[in-house]
């Protein structure tokens, strides 16, 4: 079994620093660049092609379906263009059931539970129900969900997650529960939203294979799905800045990112992407939060010269941290 | 994408290119190395190492250096900034190398601005040198990176004054014919002086040649794209296919597929760049710039959607048309070859899933016709405007004035309105159960953000059509006796029906 160092990728860097240390003569050093340099193979290269091609196909498929659907074509009845989708939506989950391959298998059922959201499309289309209802995309998700799990394709739960985020934003915006404005909650209603998923992910993951294979890319984008969206009104309540004054709202923004970051990093200790979500959002906290007091109390260039510097400290210890994950 | 050191190991045992023992050695140093950080953790870097070169420009600007004290401080804290990350290369001093180094060229660039005047040519000049001397000096990735784009931002504003017209074809396709060479040409520059610039080189032309092409497909933009670009970019898609494909017969199999692309591709030729990328992304496994060509595709689609120099329906056709060229691709490389078996599946939770979605939707259609079919019409008077909406295409925003009512009323109920002998609808009172009069008919609404809707605020049309709309004066509802609405229509101040109606 080989020592985990030697399971690292052989970058041309790594190869340089052998060189450098004597382990590699000039000669192997040259002969190991053009190993890691040669391109894959050939059934490699044909599997990377082909996959791009089918995933391009059915997304620019999609699009083509969505880019006709917004054209709203008056001459193509409602009955014909419902028949339509409807037909090409059974015909994907046809495919899906006849198709030999698990890749091809989950694009199928992808676009199976894509064409459900120009299917709603066109009902609000034909029957005037209003532009980008919430109840639209909220609809989309939940019937797509079912078809997910069938798919076992952590991109099309993805695509789940996203239709959520969408849905609560336009919730927000044309249902707003409170009486402020939607701006000053908008980032802790997705941020909550973010983390319904998170959890559902990390309950259900580890009970069931409806998700499919766990992969590292998915609780990373929705920790980030939970930090960034009320980092921006967090800074700017912390930074003082004019035109908006959340309050309370700022105050419960930055509490929720520093809670968050807090929860995260003791949650998944070694991932170094965790740790780079959290010190960006604790940074900006940190540095909104200390610029404010300096350029309220200091000279201006100094205030300035010292907020630079804390912040080349504070990127600094991030740093640290972060490798230090690894 | 690379193989490991293990695997490159055993292939120079087994070519007798390195003595016994190696292995132990290489464990060893790799052990003892610091680990390098991630691309996101060099992004962290990069978005805070701008803001605190802000903080230090903000400093700079309330000491008045004037013009020429600014080109001799910015250039000083270049040379500064070079000289201190040579000698350190971790921790703060660091970090505050690369803060000080991106300080210190806009203080410069500003300078030189100021001297010799905004819309000259020496800014982007003297831009251009600063750059280069980072690119070559500064021995930092994330820093070369940086000052690549920042070349490719210089000579963008060098071709402005060349006055050679608003079309980027030459940029567009120097650039990423740039950063294909550059991937290319790796394996033999890496043994060379240029081995450390040439992948942030490569990197920066081409995230430069996305930018611009998105750049020329802005719905306002000054810039463009012309069949030049799109000859270019398909003869480098052509060039890179060369280099991977096995023989003469692929490639010549791939020329009428890269010219069907060609020929499919709208005003910019996104998919040919995107196709090029990724061709190179696999000739040189490099996974990041997989990343780059997705999330370029992703934008450049997202672009199309708003811009308006072909109809919804023409750019339809051109994506079904490429989705039809990479299926075709996928077919011609065997489509088997690069799956893995399917899990089984369960065919009753599939049947299930289809029904309950079908059902969901179709019984939402048949409750609207329901409404169609019993409804009544009302027409309620309007106050319009047009957006387009995220999938749905064009539309406009209606406003009802029945809906202007400020008084005390439940948030979501009914009204009563009066009907007059053309069925124009006036508001009479808030439904409290009393009866309705001969002429009265009751109207569902909700009160949203302290405006009342009617459930029918949008009215979808064809797309390039609003003019035929833009004199609606009312809005044509069917409603149920229970007050439940569908608009079907838009009428003009004569009450004529202005295009189609539902009904």
């Amino acid at each position: 079994m080989e020592p985990a160092a030697l399971e690292a990728p052989a970058t041309p860097q790594r190869l340089r620093a052998l060189r450098d240390a004597g382990v590699l003569t000039d000669a192997a050093y040259d002969r190991a660049l053009g190993l890691v340099s040669a391109p894959p193979p050939r059934d490699a290269q044909a599997a990377f092609a082909a996959r791009a091609a089918l995933i391009l196909g059915g997304l620019l498929s999609l699009a083509g379906v969505v880019f006709f659907v917004a054209h709203n074509w008056d001459a193509m009845s409602r009955w014909a263009k419902f028949g339509v989708l409807e037909l090409a939506l059974l015909g994907f989950a046809a495919a899906a059931l006849r198709a030999t391959g698990q890749l091809t298998r989950q694009i199928a059922l992808s676009l199976c539970a894509a064409m459900l959201g120009p299917l709603l499309a066109v009902y609000g289309q034909t029957y005037q129900t209003g532009a980008d209802p919430f109840e639209l995309f909220l609809s989309w998700a939940l019937l797509a969900a079912p078809i997910a799990a069938l798919a076992r394709f952590m991109p099309l739960w993805a695509g789940v997650a996203v239709l959520l985020d969408v849905s609560a934003t336009l919730w927000c915006l044309q249902v707003p529960p409170l009486d402020v404005d939607p701006a000053y909650y908008g980032g802790l209603v997705l941020a909550a939203v973010n983390v319904a998923c998170l959890a559902g992910y990390e309950l259900v993951s580890r009970r069931t294979t409806w998700l499919g294979a766990r992969t590292r890319w998915f609780h990373r984008v929705l920790v980030a799905g939970v930090l960034l969206p009320p980092l921006p009104l967090a800074v700017w309540h912390l930074a003082g800045w004019p035109w908006l004054w959340p309050g309370s709202w700022g105050d419960a923004s930055a509490a929720g990112v520093a809670v968050a970051s807090l929860a995260f990093a003791l949650c998944y200790r070694r991932d170094r992407f965790v740790r780079s979500a959290v010190a960006f959002g604790l940074i900006g906290l940190a540095s909104a939060l200390v610029g404010h007091r300096l350029l309220a109390s200091a000279d201006e260039p100094f205030a300035w010269l010292a907020l630079g510097l804390l912040v080349v400290a504070q990127l600094t210890v991030a740093m640290t941290w972060i490798r230090r994950a690894s | 994408m690379n193989p490991t050191l293990a695997a490159v190991l055993s292939q120079l045992e087994r070519e007798d290119a390195v003595p016994v023992g190696t292995r132990e050695r290489a464990t060893e140093v790799v052990a003892a190395e610091k680990p390098a950080l991630p691309w996101y953790a060099r992004g962290l870097t990069g978005v805070y190492g701008w803001l605190a070169a802000a903080c230090f420009l903000g400093a700079a600007h309330f000491l008045h250096l004037g013009s020429q004290l600014s080109i001799v401080v910015g250039l000083a804290a270049v040379g500064a900034a070079i000289a201190l990350r040579r000698f350190v290369a971790r921790g703060f001093f660091a970090q505050l190398s690369l803060s000080i180094a991106l300080s210190g060229e806009v203080l410069a660039v500003l300078g030189m601005s100021e001297l010799s005047g905004y819309g000259t040519v020496w800014p982007p000049l003297f831009m251009l040198g600063i750059e280069l001397v980072l690119l070559l000096a500064y021995p930092d990735s994330l820093m070369r990176l940086l000052s690549a784009l920042g070349v490719c931002s210089a000579l963008f504003r060098l071709w402005e004054h060349t006055g050679l017209g608003r079309d980027l074809d030459v940029l567009v396709t120097g650039a990423l014919a740039a950063a294909l060479l550059l991937f290319h040409f790796r394996p033999r520059l890496e043994r060379t002086a240029w081995a450390r610039i040439v992948t942030p080189a490569a990197y920066g032309f081409a995230i430069a040649a996305c930018a611009w092409m998105l750049l020329a497909l802005e719905r306002y933009s000054y810039f463009g794209l012309g069949w030049p670009a799109r000859i270019g970019v398909a003869a480098l898609l052509l060039a890179q296919l060369a280099v991977l494909l096995p023989s003469r017969r692929h490639l010549l199999l791939a020329v009428p597929l890269v010219a069907a692309l060609s020929a499919l591709s709208f005003g910019a030729p996104g998919v040919l760049a995107g196709a090029a990328l990724l061709a190179a992304a696999l000739h040189r496994r490099e996974a990041k710039l997989v990343a780059l060509a997705a999330g370029f595709l992703v934008g450049f689609y997202g672009h199309l959607y708003y811009s308006m120099d072909q109809t919804l329906l023409v750019k339809s056709a051109l994506m079904l048309g490429n989705a039809a060229c990479f299926v075709l691709v996928w077919r011609l490389l065997g489509a088997q070859l690069v799956d893995d078996a399917p899990v089984a599946i369960d065919r009753r939770v599939m049947a299930m899933a289809l029904a309950g979605a079908l059902l969901v939707v179709n019984g939402l259609i048949v409750q609207k016709e329901r409404v169609l079919e019993t409804g009544a019409p009302l027409l309620v008077e309007l106050r319009p405007v047009d957006p387009r909406s995220l999938m749905q295409g064009d539309y406009m925003t209606l406003r009802y004035r029945i809906g202007d009512r400020y008084e005390h009323h439940a948030r979501d109920g009914r009204m009563v309105v009066r009907v007059d002998s053309q069925n124009v609808a006036e508001f009479a009172r808030w439904d409290d159960g009393t009866p309705l009069k001969p002429g009265e008919r009751l109207l569902r609404y909700r009160d949203r953000d302290g405006a009342l809707r009617l459930g029918a605020e949008a009215f979808f049309f064809q797309e390039g059509k609003g003019a035929l709309y833009a004199g609606a004066r009312y809005g044509e509802l069917r409603v149920t006796g229970r007050g439940d609405a569908v608009l079907v229509g838009l009428r003009d101040a004569e009450r004529h029906r202005l295009g189609r109606a539902l009904r």
